[in-house]
């Protein structure tokens, strides 16, 4: 279910919520994976409907907006979308 | 659309559609093909094309305004330059004088987060009638047509009973 990716980067722990088939979600991925950094993360759409009942609750604790990739940082901090500079600034 | 299996299929149809419409698809094609394999996949798995970039719940009269073109694209696209998923885009961005990031979401709270995702969609229609999309095809059978094609987006009055036999 969540799967892990290893990097070299591990100074912060980071966990994304993704869909399968959303670009956006695929490209901060990439990014991560490019950068070198160590994560965690859950595709919400290949989950059975009461896990993602479950996972959905969380999300909305941390970005109560919603949309995918939301991506949190050391369970405090939540950057939403595809947003290269302020994953560099925070992880970089 | 009844017959679309790949992505260069359906980006084929969707351009006609853009066109006839107005509205301008990301040049990017990239980008592009791989959200088409994503509404390709959410139609097989829902039977309808719901926006990839969202989580549908698998009940087509919830899942009604994520049908692409999405219920918020149009509105998204004036606002933002593109829709959620960076499917369809401004003029501006399409002629490349701004380029496309990720947009906030739109789409109402309770739409997101008050649903049960692990229901069962159990809104069996006992078929009195047959409507037959006149853009791509799609069979509805139910009473009414439905109010937009689960399957290329047309609205309700692209429709037309046909016989149920």
């Amino acid at each position: 279910m969540i799967k892990h990716v290893e990097g070299t980067n591990d100074k912060h722990s980071v966990f994304l919520y993704t869909l399968s088939t959303c670009v956006w979600c695929k490209k901060t991925k990439q990014f991560l994976l490019d950068m070198g950094i160590k994560y965690a993360y859950i595709d919400v759409d290949l989950l059975e409907g009461s896990q993602q009942d479950k996972v959905m609750s969380e999300i909305s604790a941390v970005n109560p907006q919603g949309g995918f990739p939301t991506m949190v940082i050391d369970k405090t901090e939540t950057i939403v979308g595809y947003q290269p500079e302020s994953i560099k600034e925070t992880l970089g | 659309m009844e017959n679309m299996k790949s992505p260069e299929e359906l980006s084929i149809f969707l351009e006609k559609n853009a066109k006839k419409k107005g509205y301008y698809l990301n040049k990017d094609t990239v980008f592009v093909n791989a959200l088409l394999g994503g509404l390709l996949k959410n139609l097989d798995r829902y039977g309808y094309s719901s926006c990839p970039c969202r989580l549908s719940t698998g009940n087509y009269t919830l899942d009604l305004d994520l049908i692409c073109p999405c219920a918020y694209m149009e509105n998204d696209v004036q606002k933002y330059g593109s829709c959620f998923c960076a499917l369809y885009v401004s003029k501006e961005v399409y002629e490349g004088e701004k380029l496309v990031s990720s947009i906030p979401e739109s789409r109402p709270y309770n739409k997101i987060f008050n649903v049960n995702y692990s229901q069962v969609d159990v809104s069996k229609v006992v078929a009195t009638k047959k409507w037959k999309c006149s853009v791509c095809g799609y069979e509805h059978l139910g009473e009414d047509p439905p109010e937009k094609c689960p399957k290329c987006g047309a609205s309700k009055e692209f429709f037309k009973q046909k016989n149920i036999l």
